[in-house]
């Protein structure tokens, strides 16, 4: 009897250790199959945080945010590659960092160009700032 | 008389290309560093705004916290969620001034020692600052480097007891911003 349920808090024991290695291991989120939350243009994307940033926030903040814009302006950073996209205003743009868990982001991206990104925005500095974005293809 | 008019011209000229001597970056690297016997946790992040000016020595920089990318996704899950509390605050800002920037300009060789006075915002907490901050003149551009530590209780970022031993109580902070010539004009 007391064998059987040592066995039994063993097999417990070893399950939950188990799982907690399991969460404790969790994978980053796989950002190319993460829905969009909005897609919008660059211009509406700091206009939104221009006019309410707090409002801004609670809107888009985590959240993964599809913008389209031209680059203009392309370098390297910690080997994390960033793309600063035009949103028609002097100060402010939207830089996206591409996911440096990802390896097959296209090479040639080129300034002057029109992209499709999508990433999680981490907030607004004067610029609004998109971590691990990737490339939407259409 | 001319000459008079030309050398205050000149001055003139010479005086408002200083007073806009803004270098900035909006790509400085930020990252921290736990230290204990049971993990090392390190977090990285290249989403800072930094901006100085040389004629004043005024210094701003704003970093935002959910920027950080941990290698251990359930580590940024409660780095943001329960110690930095990053969706109500969602910046660390600095503002401050380099007390001696009047002994520092752009022909400087080697590394200057700038003694940075200021405040400090994490968590919603604000505490006053002072640092010393290396600046590196390289190509044109500012390369500035500082490191501190910071007191989790200080600003009341709270640790549950069950990871305690897993968390610093004291966390090192390290800056690198390359900053560049603020121009206006695109």
């Amino acid at each position: 009897m007391i064998k059987k349920i040592v066995l039994i808090l063993a097999v417990i024991g070893l399950v939950a250790a188990f799982i907690g290695y399991k969460m404790y291991n969790k994978p980053h989120v796989d950002t190319s199959v993460t829905p969009m939350m909005s897609d919008l243009t660059t211009e509406a994307l700091i206009t939104a945080f221009k006019e309410n940033e707090s409002e801004a926030n609670a809107k888009y903040l985590d959240r993964m945010i599809g913008v389209t814009g031209k680059i203009i302006s392309i370098k390297s950073e910690n080997n994390k590659t960033i793309i600063q996209l035009d949103a028609n205003d002097p100060m402010s743009s939207i830089i996206c960092t591409l996911d440096a868990l990802r390896d097959d982001h296209r090479t040639d991206f080129k300034e002057g160009e029109i992209i499709h990104m999508k990433g999680l925005c981490s907030g607004y500095l004067s610029d609004v700032i998109l971590d691990r974005c990737v490339e939407i293809k259409n | 008389m001319k000459k008079n008019i030309f050398l205050t011209l000149i001055s003139i000229c010479l005086i408002t290309t200083l007073s806009g001597q803004k270098y900035f970056t909006k790509t400085g690297e930020v990252s921290f560093f736990s230290r204990t016997n049971m993990e090392n946790i390190d977090a990285i992040t290249n989403s800072s705004n930094c901006v100085l000016d040389l004629a004043t020595g005024n210094v701003e920089m704003a970093v935002l916290v959910k920027s950080f990318t941990f290698e251990k996704a359930l580590m940024q899950e409660h780095f943001n969620e329960n110690y930095m509390e990053s969706t109500k605050y969602p910046k660390a800002v600095f503002k401050g001034n380099i007390k001696n920037i009047g002994d520092f300009n752009m022909s400087y060789k080697g590394s200057f020692k700038g003694t940075l006075e200021g405040t400090i915002t994490i968590h919603g907490v604000t505490k006053p600052f002072d640092n010393v901050v290396n600046l590196n003149v390289k190509d044109g551009k500012i390369k500035a480097d500082l490191d501190f530590n910071v007191k989790l209780a200080e600003f009341d970022i709270k640790v549950p007891a069950l990871v305690k031993d897993n968390i610093s109580k004291e966390i090192k902070v390290t800056v690198a911003a390359m900053l560049e010539e603020f121009k206006t004009a695109k």
